[in-house]
């Protein structure tokens, strides 16, 4: 199993701030068939996004910081996303705890948010957000593999 | 409710970061069996320095914000502030209606962090705390029981 075109263009759509593509595309996707091709890429690309955000700077206040800003930005984004679930995902990227006892619908939901939050504050163009998005494809395919 | 001399000298104590009287307080008001009086006492003076720093406008992001600058100077700690409940009763203290109430516990251990940093925040010196205790013991007298 590999990562298709459409569930990269689907999550590209979401990256680039483009709600309405996004939702189009992602209705699109097959609910069983594409769920663990795009589950691997949401996660590769929430891997590859925290470690730049925080691979050279990882303290914990940092994380709960930055949890508490992109909960702050939308009031949909604070209700939706739990703080402490929130702030486990991240690091347990950087290597800090456990995430075993957060289910899979809190986990994700928070992933796509934060993921979301570090993209948009790296302002990337177009090609940026491609060169990204390749990148994360070939970690997500190795997942898979 | 009832506030009682013992009750404000040991929030006093705590507030000022005096630990061994805030301990000797605590056996005190321990003793005497009153803690409503106590938590009445810590809900009054929250409320006021809440009302302080975010009325008479404020936003949610405000208090999500100011929720995390609380926790990451106590990140060591991370599980001792929870930061749904700090938002709950920061948002409940200036007078929005909520629907979902977080535990007595999470409730009560965050009016008293949320107060420490509160005062903190606004540099209180012990004169401004004392003033602020009293007022907060004016309010708690008027306070119904279990409104906190």
């Amino acid at each position: 199993m590999a990562v298709t075109d459409e569930q990269v263009s689907a999550l590209r759509a979401q990256l680039a701030g483009n709600a309405a593509e996004h939702k189009r595309l992602f209705a699109q996707l097959d609910r069983q068939g594409d769920a663990l091709g795009y589950s691997a890429l949401v996660n590769a690309a929430f891997f590859e996004a925290v470690d730049r955000r925080f691979g050279k700077q990882n303290t914990r206040a940092d994380v709960i910081e930055f949890v508490a800003d992109v909960r702050s930005r939308f009031d949909e984004v604070a209700d939706e996303v739990d703080p402490r679930s929130a702030e486990r995902v991240i690091l347990k990227v950087l290597g800090t705890g456990s995430t075993d006892d957060i289910d899979a619908q809190t986990s994700m939901t928070a992933k796509l948010y934060l993921l979301a939050a570090i993209i948009a504050d790296e302002h990337l163009d177009d090609t940026g957000l491609d060169d990204f998005m390749a990148e994360v494809r070939k970690s997500a395919n190795y997942l898979l593999s | 409710m009832r506030v009682t001399d013992e009750q404000m000298a040991l929030l006093r104590a705590y507030l000022a970061g005096q630990a061994e009287q805030a301990e000797r307080a605590r056996v005190l008001v321990a003793r005497s069996g009153d803690v409503e009086g106590a938590a009445a006492l810590v809900y009054a003076a929250f409320a006021i320095m809440a009302r302080r720093k975010f009325s008479p406008t404020w936003t949610r992001a405000e208090i999500i914000r100011f929720t995390g600058q609380v926790r990451a100077l106590l990140s060591d700690q991370p599980d001792l502030l929870d930061p749904l409940a700090a938002e709950h009763q920061l948002r409940g203290a200036l007078g929005e209606k909520l629907t979902v109430y977080p535990g007595e516990e999470a409730k009560a251990r965050a009016q008293v962090v949320l107060l420490d940093a509160l005062v903190h925040d606004a540099d209180l010196d012990d004169a401004a705390i004392i003033d602020l205790l009293s007022q907060a013991r004016d309010l708690a007298h008027r306070l119904p029981v279990n409104s906190g």
